[in-house]
């Protein structure tokens, strides 16, 4: 069932902002979005729409899951954890991102433009 | 949900399809501009609140969810992002925000979720087409072993039949509409 690492390439910008954000530690939903808009500088806004069907496709492909032992003050919020999954498929597609820019630089660099 | 108090009750009638249900969220945003404000939806005849000090955005979503937990952390998140529960049926829950200048106001921010929210109402209509199809059928069959039975029987057949196949047409029609906003939006994008 469960697909190739590289199958699951690219991600989309939610899909790897959302991962992001959960890198360093659990997170409910609005906490990534907040988070996801302060690194991107305003520019990756993600709707409440989006967000929930993201989570539950990265949730159902095994990159995210919910977090053991959320607070139960806050119970109506789910609370999400990367998966030692997540974390293969973000560093995946981050090395194949560095790729794209490589090349792009080299590109650039051979006609002497400033990169 | 929060109601003030006194807020007279209107009703408008609007027949509408489910594959133009971005043309019902810009009904329903119009009317809260005139004061109108839907508390409760309806298949044809909604309800709405009078009050001309308030205006909002509405934006309807669709996901069949689980009662309880599911639909709880749903919601939570929507709250967050500063939408109100408007009201939920069969799996469509309608939000409303208080309109504001350089708001945003897109639930869906990215062609791949949209294009899966497309196929989950898709899904539905198949759903209830193909649980459709052996009654219609058996229905169908009925309708021509007309022997010794009245007439009252072999019409009332008829119109049951004749209702189910318009339902499972426009339930066909429906699908149709919805790939072709998934092909239009997939044809636009230099993604592919």
């Amino acid at each position: 069932m469960r697909e190739n690492v590289q199958d699951m390439l690219p991600l989309t910008e939610a899909f790897y902002y959302i991962l992001v954000a959960l890198y360093p530690g659990d997170a409910h939903g609005y906490a990534m979005m907040q988070d996801v808009e302060q690194m991107s500088g305003g520019r990756v806004r993600i709707g409440a729409g989006t967000l929930y069907t993201a989570l539950s496709t990265l949730q159902k492909k095994g990159l995210i899951d919910n977090a053991p032992g959320a607070d139960s003050t806050d119970s109506r919020r789910k609370h999400y954890t990367i998966t030692a999954r997540g974390r293969l498929v973000l560093l995946a597609e981050m090395e194949r991102m560095e790729e794209l820019l490589g090349s792009g630089r080299a590109a650039i660099e051979r006609l002497g433009g400033d990169v | 949900m929060m109601q003030k108090a006194g807020g007279k009750m209107e009703y408008r009638t609007r027949v509408s399809f489910v594959w133009n249900y971005e043309k019902d969220e810009q009904w329903m945003t119009d009317l809260s501009a005139q004061g109108l404000h839907l508390v409760k939806p309806g298949i044809v005849r909604s309800r709405f609140e009078k009050d001309t000090d308030r205006r909002y955005v509405y934006k309807v979503d669709y996901h069949q969810l689980k009662k309880g937990e599911e639909l709880k952390s749903y919601l939570a998140l929507f709250e967050d992002m500063g939408w109100e529960h408007v009201s939920s049926y069969m799996g469509w829950h309608y939000f409303r925000k208080p309109y504001a200048e350089g708001e945003s106001y897109e639930i869906y921010t990215d062609r791949t979720t949209i294009i899966q929210l497309w196929k989950r109402v898709q899904t539905t209509f198949l759903m209830i087409l193909l649980a459709n199809i052996p009654i219609l059928i058996l229905n169908l069959v009925n309708m021509f072993e007309t022997a010794d039975r009245s007439e009252v029987i072999s019409s009332t057949i008829a119109s049951v039949s004749g209702f189910q196949t318009t339902v499972a047409l426009l339930l066909l029609y429906g699908w149709f509409r919805f790939q072709n906003k998934i092909k239009q939006l997939s044809t636009d994008s230099p993604q592919g």
